[in-house]
């Protein structure tokens, strides 16, 4: 029988563990499965357990390294993959009701490179549904239904990453595979108080994966830890001939190389226009533990124009586009969600003069953010300016502020990494976010390192 | 606010043509923002009117009207016709190999 706590072992932990026979990979996986069972169903977590895959390839895992193969310390891991990605014979619905019969005889690319690192394959974590591209109002816009936040049930777990948060905080799998286009990494990792990494664009191939977004789309692992964040990065990151968008070989495998010199942070002035006090003295509190570490910190700003404005207008555009036979066929209407039922009538009204500005205005941004990095090595800021929202927030109306460091990192395709920094006076956790330069994943992943060899906010777990 | 080097040109000339606008004119670029928000609802509902009750269409109103005034931002922001999109077109062959990869996959 596994104890409980061994679940919310970083993967650097169970894989020690895992290499010198002291934890078996098929009692890990059972425990896991088991969990997944029970809390996961509870929390709307996962939206198909793999069961059988995930005993056979624990077997497997379990065979291998008792013959004295050893792949690395993804080996004999179980973890979750959101369910836009590919799984060879299981159900792959994107989230949403008209894919719910769905599925692929074949694997993404991310999860490819997992199994053969020898990763175990839990189950498809649950998502909102299309990834948000149509639109959505309420936490609860998903085919599995609304994800509940560990730390309090009747929050929602933010999204579209969602069921993806809700496995890592509650320890249904050492970590978990989401994706982001726009905040689907960083806002589920702050809501559910976990580590969560969003890689540079193109570094990750999408092969087998939704696309809602050709030029925006990321995926990346939602861990217990920046360190785990960046071992799973080394696995999946890579040239993809099956995405478009992947960078050269060169260019996209990651392999951490922590920097020399000290980290010289941009604390941002300007990254949201209200913060909520207590998050407002966690984030200064944090950046007060990156200083005395011997971090160079300083304050930064950024570049104003209308980067939000036109970064919407190409996940719209892009969006429109990707679902076109969705959108022309109606059954959007099958849709869960109020806004996600019309949002792809209104996206297909945007002008392809405004997409093609919107394109070159990135060209503009590019260059003025790359500008800032000649100062800095990272920018901080808190990863959002309120904890996690009840699930029956509307999000439309209540929840609805300016992201200019969410929409010029995501339209640049810039790394970020949210780490837990504190906990609210309602135990709700909150993050800090480092948003690094293009390609320069290493330093998002070394601050947030810096971060929580400080502190043991990440340590933390809820009581389930 | 720092410029970069590409759009700075751009910037200056623009400043110049802000100066220069009168009440007048910002008053015909509203009236011609409305109709465009009206001609884009229009368009919603003759094409996927049928599927649209009462509320939804009030919705398409609602969000259409509100995200107006972002895409005018964006069409105000200055952009010489020197700045293209980042990724240009890249030619396909079949016959193209691929350049070796420098570093190995695992």
């Amino acid at each position: 029988m596994i104890a409980e706590e061994v679940l919310y072992l970083t993967v650097g932990e169970l894989a020690d563990r895992i290499r010198t026979k002291k934890l078996s990979p098929v009692e890990l996986t059972e425990a896991y499965l088991r969990r997944g069972e029970t809390v996961g169903a509870r929390l709307n977590a996962y939206a198909t357990l793999t069961r059988e895959r995930a005993m056979a390839e624990a077997k497997k895992a379990e065979g291998e390294i008792n013959a004295g193969s050893y792949r690395g310390p993804l080996h004999g891991i179980p973890y979750a993959a959101k369910d836009l990605l590919a799984a060879k014979g299981y159900p792959t619905t994107w989230g949403a009701r008209p894919y719910a019969g769905q599925t692929f005889d074949y694997d993404a690319n991310v999860i490819t490179r997992l199994t053969n690192a020898g990763a175990i394959l839990l189950g498809k974590a649950a998502m909102i549904e299309l990834a948000g591209g149509m639109g959505y109002r309420f936490g609860t816009a998903s085919i599995s239904g609304g994800a509940k936040n560990p730390w309090n049930e009747t929050c929602w777990t933010c999204g579209s990453s969602s069921g993806s948060g809700a496995i890592v905080a509650a320890g249904l799998a050492a970590f978990a595979i989401g994706t982001e286009t726009w905040g689907s990494i960083v806002c589920p990792s702050a809501y559910c108080g976990v580590s969560g990494l969003r890689p540079t664009f193109g570094r990750v191939g999408r092969g087998g994966a939704m696309a809602l977004s050709y030029s925006m789309d990321k995926i990346g692992p939602l861990a217990r830890s920046a360190a785990d964040c960046a071992i799973v990065l080394e696995e999946i990151s890579g040239h993809d001939s099956n995405d478009t968008g992947s960078l050269q070989d060169n260019e996209a495998y990651f392999r951490y190389a922590k920097p020399q010199h000290p980290l010289r942070i941009g604390v941002l002035t300007n990254a949201w226009k209200d913060v909520n006090a207590e998050i407002a003295k966690i984030t200064n509190d944090a950046i007060a533990v990156l200083r005395s570490a011997g971090a160079s910190v300083s304050d930064a700003a950024l570049p104003e124009g209308p980067w939000e404005a036109a970064a919407g207008v190409v996940i719209s555009v892009e969006g429109a586009s990707a679902f076109d036979t969705l959108i022309e066929s109606g059954r959007v209407s099958e849709l869960t969600d109020p806004l996600g039922k019309i949002g792809g009538y209104i996206n297909q009204t945007v002008p392809g003069s405004d997409y093609e500005r919107a394109l070159r205005i990135r060209t503009v941004i590019q260059h003025r953010i790359d500008d800032l990095f000649t100062k800095f090595d990272v920018l901080a800021a808190a990863s959002l300016p309120i904890a996690a929202t009840p699930m029956s927030t509307n999000l439309e109306t209540d929840l609805s502020f300016a992201d200019p460091l969410g929409g010029i990192g995501n339209f640049c395709g810039l790394p970020a990494l949210s780490v837990p920094s504190g906990f609210t006076s309602k135990n709700l956790p909150v993050g800090i976010q480092f948003v690094g330069r293009a390609l320069d994943d290493d330093a998002v992943v070394a601050a947030a390192e810096l971060f929580q060899s400080k502190t043991n906010w990440h340590r933390r777990h809820p009581q389930l | 606010m720092r410029i970069s080097r590409r759009a700075f040109g751009s910037l200056i000339a623009a400043s110049a043509l802000v100066h220069a606008r009168s009440a007048e004119a910002a008053e015909a670029a509203q009236n011609q923002s409305n109709a465009e928000v009206e001609a884009r609802i229009h368009w919603v509902f003759t094409k996927y009117g049928s599927r649209l009750n009462d509320e939804q269409r009030a919705d398409v109103r609602r969000i259409i009207t509100s995200g107006q005034p972002a895409i005018d931002a964006m069409r105000a922001f200055p952009l010489g016709n020197e700045v293209g999109p980042p990724v240009p077109f890249r030619v396909y062959s079949g016959k193209r190999r691929r350049p070796p990869a420098k570093l190995e996959a695992k």
